[in-house]
C-alpha cells in the first residue's frame, strides 16, 4: 500500500502500525499516522484536570485594581455584570462567552465524548463533528488572559491606578491550555473504532 | 522508482507524563487556595454616629498605620439612632481589644492645629484605636474625633468665671512653651470647669500655688510713647490657651485633680517669677506612651 507524505510529497510504501507505534515518513521524517492507544485516558486526564481548574478560575479574581487607594477585586462573572451595567452589552456577552461559556462547553463536550460517547445519543459523524468544533473554539479562551496581560501593561504605565493579575487567571490560563492541549490528544479514531464494533 | 522506500515505524512511546497534570493542577489549586484563605479575624462590633465613607471589606482597621483589620460590614443600629460597623480584626491585636480601648474614624481634617489624615483623602478613611486597659471587649463605641490627649500627665481642674475663647485642644503655656493641655469644660450655672493635664515631664512645674490666666490671643497697648501690639501663635490664636505660673518660692507638688482658678489677666509679678523646679527636659514623644493609663481615656 502507498501513503502520501503531506509535508514534503514522497510516495511510499507502509504496513498498518501496531498499537501505539507510529509511522513517519522516511524523508523528511513528518509523523503520517500518529500513534493509536486502547483508549482515550490522556484527553480523559487532562479534561478532568481542566474541569479542576475551572472552579478557582472562576471563584478568585483574575484582576486586582488600585485606584487612588481604593481595592477592587473582579472575578470573571463581576466583570461581565460590570460591563453589563455600564451599557457595553456587546462586550459583556463577549467576554461571557468566551471566559465563561466556551471554558465550560469545551469541557462538557470533551467529557461528553470521553465518557458517554459510545451511548447511542449521537452518531460517530456528529460525535466527531462535535470534536473538531471543540478545536476549533480553543483558542478564543485565551482571549481574557491576553485582555488581562493589555490592561495590567497599560495600567503600569500610570501613577494613580495599579492593576495585578489575580489569582484566577493562572487558573484561568490553565483551563485555557488544558481543554486545548486535551482536545488535541483526543484520538477522534477511537470513536470510529467504537462506533464499527457496536 | 521500483523500490519503493518504505515509511518508518517509529517505536511506541508511553504517554506516562500526562498523569504529572493532574498532580501539579491540584498543587496549584492547593497553593492558589492556601494564598487566598479569608484573613483569619475576629469579630468586632464598633457603634459609630456617622459612617460616611466607611465602605464594607474596603476600609481598614489601622494600629500605628499597620493594617490590621477591615471592615465588614456597615448596618444602621436597631434603634437607627447609630451604625454598627462590623470589624474583622486580625489575631495579632485582639488582646489589645479590652473595655478602655478607643476607637475612631480617621478621615480629612483641617483645623488650627494643621492638616491631619491627608493621606484619606485619595484612600477613603479608616478606623484606628487606642489600645486601653479592662477586660477583653468585643464591642465598642467610637469617639467623635481622635482622643486630644496622647500622652500621660497630671490632671487637674480650672475654675473659671468664663470660658473665654478656650477650647479642648488648647494648650497650657509655660513661659510659652506648651507643657498641658485642656481637654473638656464643662458648663456650671455660675462658672466655668475646665479639664487640663500637665504632660507628665513637666508635672513638677504643677504647685499648689501656682496661677493660671486666660492668654488672650491679641495684646493692645496704648501708652504715650505709641501703640505696640502682640499676638499669639496662630494655632493658639484660634483655640484659645491658658498660661501657667509658678512662684520664686514653689510650694507643694500639686495632686492629680487638685483645683485651680483661671485669672482673667496677670498680675505684674506673675511674668516675672523665675523659680527652680528640677524637671525632665525633654519632651515626651508619643511611641514611649506604649501602655496608656486608663484615666488618659477617660476623657470623652
Amino acid at each position: 500500500m502507498q501513503i502520501y507524505c503531506t509535508e514534503c510529497g514522497q510516495m511510499q510504501g507502509f504496513e498498518e502500525p501496531e498499537a501505539g507505534d507510529a509511522l513517519a515518513c522516511y524523508r523528511c521524517r513528518h509523523v503520517l499516522v500518529p500513534p493509536r492507544y486502547q483508549s482515550n485516558l490522556p484527553a480523559l486526564v487532562l479534561t478532568l484536570s481542566a474541569l479542576l481548574l475551572y472552579i478557582p478560575a472562576n471563584i478568585y479574581p483574575i484582576l486586582n485594581m488600585t485606584y487612588l487607594g481604593r481595592r477592587n477585586e473582579s472575578t470573571i462573572l463581576d466583570g461581565v455584570i460590570t460591563l453589563y451595567h455600564d451599557g457595553m452589552l456587546a462586550l459583556a456577552v463577549l467576554i461571557f462567552l468566551v471566559s465563561i461559556a466556551i471554558p465550560l462547553v469545551k469541557i462538557l463536550v470533551l467529557m461528553f465524548l470521553l465518557l458517554v460517547h459510545h451511548l447511542p445519543f449521537l452518531g460517530p459523524e456528529a460525535n466527531h463533528r462535535l470534536l473538531r468544533f471543540v478545536d476549533s473554539i480553543g483558542p478564543w479562551s485565551m482571549l481574557d488572559v491576553f485582555l488581562v496581560a493589555v490592561l495590567v501593561a497599560l495600567v503600569k504605565l500610570q501613577d494613580l491606578a495599579r492593576a495585578e493579575p489575580g489569582p484566577g487567571l493562572v487558573a484561568f490560563a490553565g483551563v485555557a491550555i488544558l481543554t486545548l492541549v486535551a482536545s488535541h490528544c483526543f484520538d477522534s479514531r477511537l470513536l470510529w473504532k467504537e462506533a464499527d464494533e457496536r | 522508482m521500483s523500490d519503493k522506500p518504505e515509511a518508518q515505524t517509529l517505536p511506541a512511546h508511553h504517554q506516562h507524563w500526562v498523569w504529572l497534570v493532574p498532580l501539579f493542577v491540584i498543587l496549584l489549586v492547593g497553593v492558589i487556595v492556601w494564598r487566598n484563605l479569608p484573613e483569619a479575624g475576629s469579630p468586632v462590633v464598633v457603634l459609630i454616629e456617622d459612617a460616611t465613607g466607611l465602605e464594607p471589606d474596603q476600609t481598614r482597621l489601622r494600629y500605628r498605620g499597620v493594617d490590621v483589620g477591615k471592615v465588614k460590614k456597615v448596618t444602621l443600629s436597631d434603634d437607627t439612632k447609630q451604625v454598627e460597623v462590623e470589624l474583622s480584626v486580625h489575631q495579632e491585636v485582639l488582646s489589645l481589644m479590652r473595655e478602655q480601648t478607643r476607637f475612631w474614624l480617621v478621615s480629612p481634617e483641617i483645623n488650627a492645629k494643621g492638616i491631619k489624615g491627608i493621606d484619606t483623602l485619595v484612600s477613603g478613611p479608616y478606623l484606628t484605636f487606642k489600645p486601653g486597659s479592662g477586660a477583653d471587649s468585643r464591642e465598642f463605641v467610637a469617639l467623635d474625633e481622635a482622643p486630644i490627649l496622647d500622652q500621660p500627665g497630671l490632671k487637674f481642674t480650672l475654675q473659671s468665671n468664663l470660658k473665654h475663647s478656650v477650647s479642648p485642644g488648647a494648650d497650657i503655656l509655660y513661659k510659652q512653651v506648651a507643657v498641658g493641655t485642656v481637654y473638656k469644660y464643662r458648663l456650671f450655672s455660675d462658672h466655668v470647669e475646665f479639664s487640663a493635664q500637665i504632660h507628665a515631664p513637666y508635672a513638677a512645674l504643677l504647685r499648689a500655688n501656682s496661677v493660671f490666666w486666660e492668654e488672650s490671643g491679641v495684646e493692645f497697648d496704648l501708652s504715650l510713647l505709641g501703640a505696640s501690639m502682640s499676638t499669639a501663635p496662630l494655632p493658639n490664636l484660634l483655640r484659645g490657651s491658658i498660661a501657667l505660673a509658678t512662684p520664686e518660692n514653689p510650694g507643694a507638688r500639686a495632686e492629680e485633680g487638685a483645683r485651680f482658678t483661671l485669672a482673667e489677666e496677670p498680675q505684674k509679678d506673675w511674668l516675672g517669677w523665675r523659680p527652680t523646679i528640677e524637671f525632665a527636659a525633654e519632651p515626651v514623644k508619643r511611641e514611649e506612651n506604649k501602655d496608656p493609663s486608663p484615666e488618659l481615656l477617660e476623657q470623652q
